[in-house]
This record gives C-alpha cells, structure tokens and sequence, in this order.
C-alpha cells in the first residue's frame, strides 16, 4: 500500500491511493465556544438539499452535544474502541518530536483507521451504523457529564437539605461537570475514509476545491463509505439505492450563486449560522502537497500560524479539513482525545487572545463572501485587564476581509459600534 | 402597526418608503443600551421620584410586602412554608388578610402575604413535599420553538428531544418525536426508572390535573401526563425539567393514540397533532400571580413610547402568566424499549449517561489517547 504524509500526525501514513493534491482546498474554522446549538445551521442544510423522500433521516450537517451526544449514536466512541481492539493502549502522541511546519501537534505513533484496517483486511477500519443508531439526532442534548458521580459511584451530591451551602459547583480552568456543542459537517478530508473504502471508485476530490463528491451515476450503494467514514458522513439512501453526502454546497463555492456575482461564497451551513462561530474559505495548496504559506490568509493565521484552532480526531488519520477552537472549559484529557495535543495551546490562545488574533476573529461571519485575505487598521487602546495571571490589552483596531478578486467584502472593528435612535425620533412625555 | 410598537413609534411609513437609505429597527440603542436618556440624557427615572426607588411607598407595595426588596420563596416549589416572604425588616409589615400559615389551597397560599425569618421558614415543612411530591419540576424555553410555535414542525420534533425519529419504529411516539423530562440519574434509578422509560408524573392532586379529577373519569386519562424520562447528570437531585409549551393532548388526539393503526397522537377530524401520548406540561403546573402585578394604579414607563404612564398596562398588570415551578410526583408507568418491551435501546450499549461501561469511563476521562512528553 502506497504511504502518504499527513501533517496533521506529522509522519507518513499508509493509504490505499498516492498522494494527490488539489489545486484549492475546501476549509472551515468552527468556534465551539460561541455556538448556541440553535440548529439552524442544520435547518438550512436541510431545507436546501435534504427534503425529498429516503432524505429523511438525513443530516449532512449535525450539532451534537459533547460528550454523549452523536448522530450516528456513539460513532465516534465505536470507532475509537474498534481501533482499542486492534491497538490496546497504544494510541500514543510523542510531542518531544516534531518539526515545526511539517509536524505542528507532534507526532502520532498509533494507529490510523487506515494502519488498523490493514489489520482486518480493510481500506480502513469502520462499521455500518444501524437504522435504530440513525435515530434520535440530537439525543443527549444538553447533558452533562458527572465525574464526581462516576468516582464515587453514587450522585446525591446535587442537593443538600440541611446544608444546601455545602454543595459545590465545578469552576475554570476545568470542568469537571461539562457538556459543548460539536457542529459538523462532512470535512472534506484530504485522505478521506469514504475515498480509499469505494470499490467502483465513485467517490472523487475535485481538484479544483478539494471537494469530496459521490458520483451518483457510478455509485452502486455497497455502502462502503458508510462503513469506512470514522465520521459518519456519507448516508444511504434507500430511494435512491445509492450513497449520497455533503457537497460543500459547491455552486456557492463555484459563485454560481447570483448574489456575488460570480465570487465564491460560503456555503448554507456557514451563512446561516446565528451564534457567528462559523468561518469558511479555500487553502491554496503548494509544491509539496501541504497549504501554501498564506499569512495574510484568515484561517491560515488562525490554523498554522497561531494554531488556536485543531481538526476533529486527527488520530484517525484522514487529515481532515475542519477546524475547531477547542472548547475552554472542557476536561484536558477529553479534549486531547478529541484535538490532539495541540489543545493546551489552543485554549491557551483563545483565552488571552494576541491583538491581532482578537481582530482577525471578528471576520466571523462579517461575510457571506469568502474571505481569501485579512488586514488590520490600528486603533486605540481602549481596555486592559488580567486574564489567568496574564496580561491582556485590548485596542480597537479595524479588520477588513477580501474576497478572491481582492475586493474588500468586510470591515468591522474589535469594538462593536453604537447606534443611537437620534432624540427627534422618541416620543417623549 | 407602526405607532403600536415600541421601535416604531414616532416613525412615518411615508417618510421610510421613499427615503433612499436603510432604516435600523431598534429601540434607543444598538446593541441595546438599558437606561440609555438616564444616564447620557439626565432624564428622570420612571418612577413617581424620579429617581431609582430600592422603597416604594405606595401603599399597595406595604400591603404585599413588596415596599423593600426581599426573597419570595417559591409559591409551590419548595420543601419549606411556600411563598414566605424572606426578611426580618421591621419596615416589610405584610397583610396575610387572616389566611392562616398552614392554609394549603394554591389560592390561599399564593394570596397571603407573609414575612419569616429563613429558620422559620425551614422549620414549616411543605405538606406537598412530605407526601412524597420531591421534584422541582422547571418549564423553561426551548432554543427550537418560540412558545408553542412550531411545536409539531416535523424537524422541530425530531430535534427537541432524545426521541425524534423521522421513521416511529416505536409506534408509541405520539408524533415524529414526543417530549421529555431530564432527570438525575441517581434519583430516577432510586424509583426504578430506567433512562427513556415512560413515566406518570403528578402535581398537587388538590386541583392537578383537573379540580374533582376521578381515577375513574375518562378524561382523567386524557389529562394526567404520560413522559418520556431522559438522564441527564447536570441536574441535582431533586431537580426535573420539561420545556414549555408543546401542543397538549385532547380527548381527540387520544383516540387517534389509541385507535389509528399507525399509533399517531393525532385528531382524526381536525388533524391536531399532540407532542404527547397522554397529558401535558399543565397536568403539573399552576400560575403565580405576583400581587405587584395585579395593580393598576401605579406609575411606570409607557409600554410602546417613552411616555410617564399611570395606572393599567399590558404586560405589567394584566392577569397573564406562565406556569411556575411546581412540586411533583414521578413514578414509572412503562418500559423504554419499543412496544414497550425491555430498556430503551441506546442504553443497552452502556455508552449513555449514569450507566457507563468501563470503556466509555475511560472514554469520558479522556484515556483513550495517550501523550508522551
């Protein structure tokens, strides 16, 4: 089997095909601290793609409540346990290695779901989830976790009532009691499982985008990318007889949508979003198959330069191209699971954010366009304080964004503007 | 429709038609600016001083009590002497009208006003508490929904709770999802409730679900609430939620329960669709009517302009209200699984909350991944 580099385990991995790279890569920086759970991220997928009969069990886009929650039920901790099976203990990252650019999270000395297929005779390891673990999307919203009742076994530590002052809350910079909002969609892997798992080689990456996409002529519904996806993306559909998935909402990305006027814009999912915890954009791919260097780019500065946002899982292997900024509150350990050991880091980055990161973060969702290029205005000091012991100083500097052509679609400053109803307009007594 | 709204008001639709330029909907600022003319604009409070009042000397405020501001425990939801007033001020010098402190009727108890020390409040058992009704029992919104609104929107249903499902292989869901109460794992294993089971759940018998209620009246079934029960750690022991406003059941929607093949919750005639199989979110709940606001004689701010108003004003005086807190009895009624045959299915992978397996333990810790440093 061919070996690939991925950076994200910062090391060579085995997969089925050879490395090949699009000219542009399709990627988005999700904010989970922000996001609400409102779903109409969701909504909007599903009102634009996902409304037709054998549909409706389907959810390109997800947001699933950490740590119970999943659509599939359970995927992700099913998948890691088939991995455990394979590789007991032995999910291990070494972080005395590692070159910067090459390897920024260190590198990864377990099993890919690809090195662990091999073990069974498979692309990658996986499963088929059952029509009843389809069920039930949202299940465990808002449902926390209750360490101090798994220690001890027992929870009556919730009331008290004799000495209801005795009881105790959880506090930063760890939660022990926690729950946060995972919003997904499919990450349009640069090694997808979905890819290396098809039999009639249907599933393709567009090499203009890097969009993955299921060829619904070819497809022939073995459900191969169902299985072998670790994140459960593509879905059956049985009207259809054919698998089907998130399309990165391409004609927006293509500029087919009359609103921009032929520019590239950012798909449903990341325009509708209320919470702002969104941002999406194209990576210009180099020479030797990783982003071009692009500082001035958004997320490259948010995923490369400042690594304040960390992809979903790497451990398993596919490089995805979705981005989050980790949960502050959560456990360390959980998230590590979850991020990598790039997680510290980045909590440590959001919390007390450098002046510039501050700006660039204001772009979230200034723009229905994408944002191929940032700048930032100076401004004023106008706040300081102290973060965890740490110095924070606040300027309202201005932040502009540049669609594809270099025209400026956004500009928004740190501090958020006041408006006044003028004095002529009030009814007064 | 323009001068009837607070951001509105003062404005001509003439005037925005015709202008070239955007129009901002707001109040007197955005992002919203609370006491905006009294702190930039040296304009005077609402109030009959003028100022920032922490006395009311109307009469009406001594007589509730209300004249300082003090804590009001609950007017059911507490295992202590509901709806005390909770201060030694010598100036709060409430009339309680000679109801008595033990008078447990909910007119009564919510009516009087009475004023205790905190360990004379505690020293009065809550009847209701001691006759096995020890859940608090909150209604709060919903991010799905806005009240009622969209309450049978299938994809509303199938995201508000654990039990959407576009397909209903468990024909007993009233719709394509059906409501839910969360509750603490330790508390709902402690009544042999397992995690997705259905369960009864009872308020004050006195006048829930329905004042005169038989166990032997047909409608009793109608209204006496049948709930899925959901684990969920964050809450404290005594503690239970079910979000507000879903479509109650009716007579009707029953008997489609009941009689239709496909087991829908749905009126044969009408085509209402209920969000339960038996009951509703009133089946336990009552009103609190705060005294201060069944007044009409007091001042305040205009409710759609900035004006000095007197006297009557909606949304300040009317007799409307939400449900409050409430006591509550829960107890099992049937299994989880579908047919009501054994637990719910996701429980049986020993991933779900208050009966994790070792690996999912692990899992939640976070020790699946190791870092070498």
């Amino acid at each position: 089997m061919p070996e690939v580099y991925n950076w994200q385990l910062g090391r060579k991995m085995l997969y089925p095909y050879e490395e090949r790279h699009p000219k542009w890569q399709f990627a988005f920086v999700f904010n989970i601290n922000r996001c609400l759970a409102c779903q109409t991220c969701s909504m909007a997928d599903k009102s634009t793609w996902l409304f037709s009969k054998g549909q409706e069990y389907m959810w390109w886009n997800n947001v699933e409540t950490k740590p119970y929650g999943g659509y599939p039920q359970f995927y992700d901790v099913k998948i890691t346990q088939l991995i455990e099976q394979v590789n007991p203990g032995g999910q291990v990252w070494n972080v005395r290695v590692g070159r910067k650019h090459h390897a920024p999270y260190g590198v990864f000395e377990g099993m890919t779901i690809f090195d662990a297929g091999a073990k069974v005779g498979q692309a990658a390891i996986g499963y088929i989830p059952t029509d009843q673990e389809w069920r039930f999307v949202n299940i465990y919203e808002d449902t926390a976790t209750s360490m101090r009742a798994l220690v001890e076994g027992i929870d009556k530590t919730g009331f008290s009532r004799d000495e209801p002052w005795k009881m105790t809350g959880s506090s930063l910079p760890e939660h022990e009691t926690f729950f946060f909002y995972l919003q997904r969609i499919c990450n349009h892997c640069t090694y997808p499982g979905c890819l290396a798992a098809c039999p009639r080689k249907a599933i393709y990456k567009r090499p203009e985008d890097g969009i993955v996409l299921i060829d619904q002529n070819r497809c022939r519904g073995y459900k191969k990318c169902v299985e072998q996806c670790p994140y459960k993306k593509p879905m059956y559909r049985g009207t259809t007889r054919v698998s089907e998935k998130c399309i990165a909402c391409y004609p927006r990305i293509e500029g087919k949508d009359p609103l921009t006027g032929g520019e590239p814009m950012e798909t449903r999912c990341m325009a509708a979003c209320v919470g702002k915890i969104r941002m999406q954009s194209l990576m210009r791919i180099g020479e030797d198959g990783l982003w071009a260097e692009d500082r001035w780019h958004p997320l490259y500065y948010a995923i490369r330069v400042e690594q304040v946002a960390l992809p979903l899982y790497p451990q398993w292997g596919t490089e995805p191209n979705g981005f989050y900024i980790p949960p502050r509150h959560s456990p360390r350990g959980y998230a590590r699971q979850m991020f990598g050991p790039g997680v510290d880091n980045a909590i440590e980055k959001y919390l007390v954010p450098s002046r510039e990161l501050l700006a660039v973060l204001q772009l979230w969702r200034a723009s229905q366009q994408i944002v191929f290029r940032y700048d930032v205005i100076p401004g004023p000091k106008v706040f300081e304080t102290q973060i965890h012991g740490k110095r924070f100083e606040m300027y309202n500097d201005t932040v502009l964004g540049f669609n594809k052509s270099g025209k400026e679609v956004a500009r928004i400053q740190v501090e958020e503007p006041i408006y006044i109803r003028p004095a002529e307009r009030v009814t007064w007594l | 429709m323009l001068d009837a709204s607070s951001t509105f008001y003062g404005y001509s639709a003439d005037v925005m038609l015709k202008s070239e330029k955007g129009w901002m909907v707001m109040v007197r600022t955005y992002p919203r600016h609370p006491f905006w003319e009294e702190t930039n604009e040296s304009k005077p409070m609402w109030t009959r001083s003028g100022r920032y009042e922490n006395y009311r000397i109307e009469p009406e405020a001594i007589e509730y009590g209300e004249n300082f501001i003090s804590h009001r425990e609950g007017p059911e939801a507490t295992p202590y002497l509901p709806n005390a007033i909770f201060t030694t001020n010598p100036y709060v010098r409430p009339d309680d009208y000679g109801i008595p402190i033990t008078a447990q009727h909910h007119d009564d108890k919510t009516v009087r006003n009475i004023k205790l020390s905190w360990h004379e409040i505690m020293r009065h058992s809550n009847p209701l508490w001691e006759k096995g009704y020890q859940f608090y029992c909150v209604t709060p919104k919903t991010r799905h929904r806005v009240h009622s609104q969209w309450s049978v929107n299938d994809w509303v249903q199938i995201y508000e709770s654990n039990f959407g499902d576009p397909y209903r292989m468990d024909k007993r869901t009233p719709g394509v999802g059906e409501h839910q109460i969360h509750i603490n794992p330790q508390a709902a294993k402690d009544r042999g409730i397992n995690d997705g089971d259905y369960v009864y759940v009872d308020g004050n018998p006195v006048d829930r679900p329905y004042r005169g209620w038989k166990p032997s009246d047909p409608y009793y079934k109608v209204a006496r609430l049948m709930i899925r029960a959901k684990y969920n750690p964050a809450y404290p022991y005594h503690v239970t939620m079910a979000k507000h406003a879903p479509y109650v059941s009716t007579a009707k929607s029953v008997k489609g329960h009941e009689t239709r093949p496909d087991g829908r919750a749905i009126a044969i005639d009408t085509g209402y669709q209920s969000n339960f199989r038996y009951g509703a979110q009133q089946s336990f709940t009552r009103n609190w009517l705060m005294p201060m606001h069944q007044t009409d004689s007091l001042p305040g701010k205009h409710a759609i302009a900035w004006k000095f108003k007197w006297g009557y004003q909606v949304d300040h005086h009317a007799i409307n209200t939400v449900p409050k807190e409430c006591l509550i009895r829960i107890t099992k009624a049937e299994d989880g699984g579908i047919g009501a045959r054994g637990p719910w299915e996701p429980v049986r992978t020993g991933f779900t909350p208050g009966q994790e397996n070792e690996f999912m333990i692990k899992w939640l810790k976070g020790e699946h991944i190791k870092i070498k440093v």
